[in-house]
């Protein structure tokens, strides 16, 4: 298997709506800057690799579309979609590409232009074949209501702060922090800049644990990367970015529709599959001990409360220890171990960019070009995670200043 | 740099109502004995698992069930364990409204008793403070019990 590189990064402005460009504009914006970041054009692009949710903006094959727009012509191009996780799977469909040494140089994008979108009907679309035949069966109103949207996570939530002690404190503190750094990101949608946790705490509950200030809007953004072999990286850029460590877990879906027809319901906290996947990326990196070895993290938080679950989950301490390291200053920018520096996607939710942007906003603090939200450390080693599916399915991303020899 | 105009936009339907889906004819066979106030759970004949509701192929060891035999199928309580939960203190509908305290529905994750699955569920006759993760809770059965999913929609605290 081959090293591999980042040499190229483009993120969009995140906002509500961008009613001045259609989705092959948008998503060429992002493009553009990653092969200009790489000094590269279309023609030394091998093979691209695309994602985004499907039916949530009501097209599917949006490649067809804008391809054209995206450098494409001409080459092979896959389409990649699993859920909130899409960004990060895309993103490993092209490390897979360049390490396997089929293709040397792959342009991976995602993007998501919720704006021009339904996303009532882009989830109906993903559970309505289990929740409509649960309703032949009887299932009906209030339960139904409670399990879309927020609805899946703040199963997770709770379980997860009767396991860790976790409070709704402590979620108003990270949800602050979050929005915080968000304002230090210009690519990012909440511009929140001094908010503090007592703001957070006045923002109306929605569904105990979870008010307003402790979830995500919805995005309209793109993000693209350049992929390539480590003889290039070398030619191209005076900082790639090394990819050492990348694995994908599924395990049985934690809350799908009703009743999981045709599953097992885990525990939501769990995440099981997450552990696993983090193993695997940081045995293929060549870390041992990573809650000594990683400088940095960009879980995927969409919920406030995640930022402390899936700092566990990607073994970064001990389970239940998270909320007391946070309160130590440990994930600050300033701290031992910075988490989510981005703001996170909380901050910015486009949702099939919003995990690739994880590896990307990884790769620009391992760079030093994080601007204002570089964080205070030095960052040798940083790991990027993707959630998706059905809160079942975690993609982890290991990135590193050198590249790890296999 | 002159300001792009706004693009026109066009707008279309998707309609999911064109779509059909199947679903397992075994889950009669389960409801039925819900009207019995009984619930069934397919239990895997390989590694043990069981469902509620059954489900055709073990997700766990990935074995087949045969559920048209009666060796797959066990009687499980109606009693079990509050994995998690949710208190709903948004109404949607008309937009999102605010609902009076008292009317805040209280929505749990269910493990029943001798099962390995979740089931969701509203919990009733409870009030707000006393929900917790880990409290034990029984299915509120009506008099009549139609004998569909409904059945079991409504737990209340022992």
């Amino acid at each position: 298997m081959r090293n591999l590189a980042i040499v190229g990064i483009g993120i969009t402005k995140h906002v509500s709506k961008r009613r001045d460009v259609n989705i092959p504009e948008l998503v060429y914006e992002a493009v553009k800057t990653a092969l200009d970041d790489a000094g590269i054009q279309p023609k030394d692009i091998d093979a691209l690799v695309t994602g985004n949710m499907p039916a949530f903006e009501g097209i599917n094959c949006p490649e067809l579309w804008g391809g054209g727009y995206w450098g494409g012509y001409k080459k092979p191009l896959i389409r990649i979609t699993t859920g909130g996780s899409t960004g990060a799977s895309v993103a490993q469909g092209s490390f897979y590409m360049v390490a396997s040494g089929l293709y040397d140089t792959v342009l991976t994008l995602a993007f998501e232009k919720q704006s021009d979108g339904n996303t009532t009907i882009g989830l109906n679309s993903t559970a309505m074949a289990d929740v409509a035949n649960m309703t032949a069966y009887g299932l009906r109103g209030p339960v139904v209501e409670a399990s879309g949207a927020i609805g899946l996570f703040v199963y997770q939530a709770t379980s997860y702060m009767a396991k860790s002690g976790c409070t709704v404190e402590h979620i108003d503190r990270a949800a602050a922090m979050l929005r915080n750094n968000a304002a230090k990101n210009p690519f990012a949608h909440l511009q929140q800049s001094g908010v503090t946790a007592a703001d957070i705490a006045k923002t109306p509950m929605i569904s105990y644990p979870l008010r307003f200030g402790h979830t995500c809007p919805a995005s309209d953004g793109a993000c693209a990367m350049v992929v390539t072999t480590e003889e290039k990286a070398r030619k191209l850029s005076r900082k790639p970015v090394w990819v050492n460590g990348w694995a994908a877990c599924s395990e049985e879906p934690a809350i799908v529709g009703l009743f999981g027809a045709g599953s097992v319901n885990v525990d939501p906290a769990e995440q099981r599959s997450c552990k696993l996947a983090a193993t695997k990326a940081y045995s293929m990196a060549g870390i041992k001990e990573p809650w000594k070895e990683i400088d940095l993290a960009e879980p995927y938080v969409p919920f406030a409360y995640q930022l402390f679950i899936y700092f566990e989950r990607l073994l970064l301490c001990d389970e239940g220890h998270a909320p007391r390291l946070f309160d130590q200053g440990v994930m600050d920018l300033q701290g031992n171990l910075p988490t989510c520096p981005s703001g996170a996607v909380v901050s910015s939710n486009a949702i099939g960019a919003a995990a690739m942007i994880r590896i990307a906003e990884c790769a620009l603090q391992i760079r030093g070009e994080a601007g204002q939200r570089q964080v205070t450390k030095e960052v040798h080693n940083a790991v990027a995670h993707g959630l998706g599916g059905q809160a079942n399915f975690n993609v982890v991303t290991v990135l590193g200043d050198k590249p790890n020899r296999r | 740099m002159d300001q792009i105009e706004e693009h026109i936009s066009i707008s279309g339907k998707w309609p999911l109502s064109a779509y059909t889906w199947k679903t397992e004819r075994f889950l009669d066979r389960f409801t039925a004995n819900l009207a019995k106030k009984k619930i069934f759970g397919a239990r895997c004949s390989n590694c043990g698992t069981v469902f509620v509701p059954p489900v055709v192929v073990c997700t766990r060891c990935h074995s087949r069930m045969s559920l048209d035999k009666d060796q797959d199928w066990i009687w499980v309580s109606d009693m079990g364990t509050v994995i998690a939960y949710s208190i709903s203190y948004l109404a949607v509908g008309d937009g999102l409204q605010a609902r009076a305290p008292e009317k805040r529905p209280l929505f749990i994750l269910v493990r029943l008793d001798g099962t390995d699955t979740d089931i969701f569920a509203e919990l009733i006759d409870t009030v707000e403070e006393k929900i917790k993760v880990g409290m034990r809770v029984q299915v509120a059965w009506s008099e009549v019990p139609k004998g569909d999913l409904s059945d079991i929609l409504f737990f209340r605290s022992l």
